[in-house]
């Protein structure tokens, strides 16, 4: 038995693949004259035959069903982890922000009044800037409709709304393009 | 069927459910038979099935159409058996623990239920003396009929590497076979030669 080499006749016989008609005759011969490797021949060819005769196994009837269920069940888990990560997530947000704001703001806190000061100042200044500049753009406004004639008026307003219109017409061709059905 | 299987796939792609539903009914038999020759369980098979399903639902949006679906949707099935086999470390299992599950297509009688029973002990206790992506690549090429090709892609292996695994896997197997077999004719002899005692 030891004086045969096993190797290339177990590669052909587990390779499955086909050989020439040369490696079939000296697989043959091979084999009537050993016995190890005709027993793993026939133990191999038993083997294919019983895997091959075994049926595809189908599951318990109503597994769509169940799958479905299962979907269903993975979609309610996953909205409720997103709500508890987006509850999570504003909570913790909010609160480090809350606690930022009262760090910055800790002198503000501790004595007000300067910085109360200081807005009611700002204020004031701003509503004086506004009220400078209304006025300003009334004053502007009256030499201008006195200036300019009515007819002149109506056509620039005409004219502005077509542009509106138009611009208006291309955004919405451009954000919802007409389907092409092939 | 063929067209069927295009349209529900087009749909499924689109996110519709319906689509992935048709899909489902069409390939539960496969998915849950290469779960089970992997898991050696009609529970984790069954568990393993719905989970491929999922997985596979999930990932509609990444599916490759230029592959085939079933190679695709038995991929994502043998890795995650793989990853389950590996986490749990299943035990081999003998063959009188084999547990019973009813076959959909069949109502045998009580012997052939017996025969049959024992008949999937064998090929099962074979399949689990494979290491976890052998035995997938047993399972495609034998119950699917699967080329080297496609047990390459759906398994991510070479060419040669699938051919290796096969040739091993083989050897394993008839080895394993003929083990058993004297095995068998050893108790066999053993217990005639019991019953023959009392005589001498």
């Amino acid at each position: 038995m030891a004086k045969y080499n096993h190797q290339p006749f177990e590669d052909w016989v587990y390779s499955r693949e086909t050989i020439s008609p040369q490696e079939e005759l000296a697989l043959q011969e091979h084999l009537q004259e050993c016995k190890n490797c005709l027993s793993l021949v026939e133990a191999l060819h038993e083997v294919e035959v019983c895997l091959k005769s075994e049926p595809v196994l189908s599951p318990t009837p109503g597994f769509t069903a169940r799958w479905q269920t299962r979907l269903a069940e993975k979609n309610t888990r996953r909205q409720k982890r997103q709500t508890v990560n987006f509850v999570l997530f504003t909570g913790v947000g909010g609160v480090a922000l809350l606690a930022l704001l009262v760090v910055f703001m800790w002198p503000i806190i501790r004595s007000p009044y300067p910085f109360l000061l200081a807005m009611v100042y700002e204020i004031t200044l701003i509503y004086l800037f506004l009220t400078t500049f209304t006025q300003a753009g009334i004053t502007v406004l009256r030499t201008m409709f006195s200036v300019v004639p009515g007819v002149v008026w109506v056509s620039v307003l005409i004219t502005m709304g077509g542009l509106i219109a138009l611009w208006l017409f291309a955004f919405q061709r451009l954000v919802y393009p007409r389907r092409v059905i092939v | 069927m063929q067209d069927n299987e295009s349209r529900w796939l087009a749909l499924a792609q689109r996110g519709d459910p319906e689509g992935f539903t048709r899909l489902v009914e069409l390939y539960q038999s496969p998915v849950y038979n290469l779960c089970y020759r992997m898991l050696n369980n009609a529970g984790d098979a069954e568990d393993a099935a719905q989970e491929t399903f999922l997985r596979a639902y999930q990932s509609m949006k990444r599916y490759d159409n230029s592959r085939p679906f079933p190679t695709w949707l038995l991929s994502i099935a043998a890795h995650y058996c793989i990853d389950q086999i590996r986490k749990r470390r299943i035990a081999i299992v003998s063959m009188e623990d084999m547990p019973h599950i009813e076959l959909a297509d069949e109502t045998p009688g009580p012997e052939s239920t017996v025969s049959r029973r024992e008949e999937r002990g064998k090929v099962q206790g074979l399949l689990d003396t494979l290491s976890p992506i052998d035995r997938a690549a047993v399972v495609m090429y034998y119950w699917y009929e699967f080329s080297y090709e496609e047990i390459g892609q759906a398994l991510d292996l070479t060419l040669s590497a699938v051919k290796s695994r096969l040739h091993r896997a083989r050897q394993s197997m008839a080895e394993e076979w003929e083990k058993r077999n004297q095995q068998t004719q050893y108790a066999t002899r053993e217990n005639h030669g019991k019953v023959q005692s009392p005589a001498f």
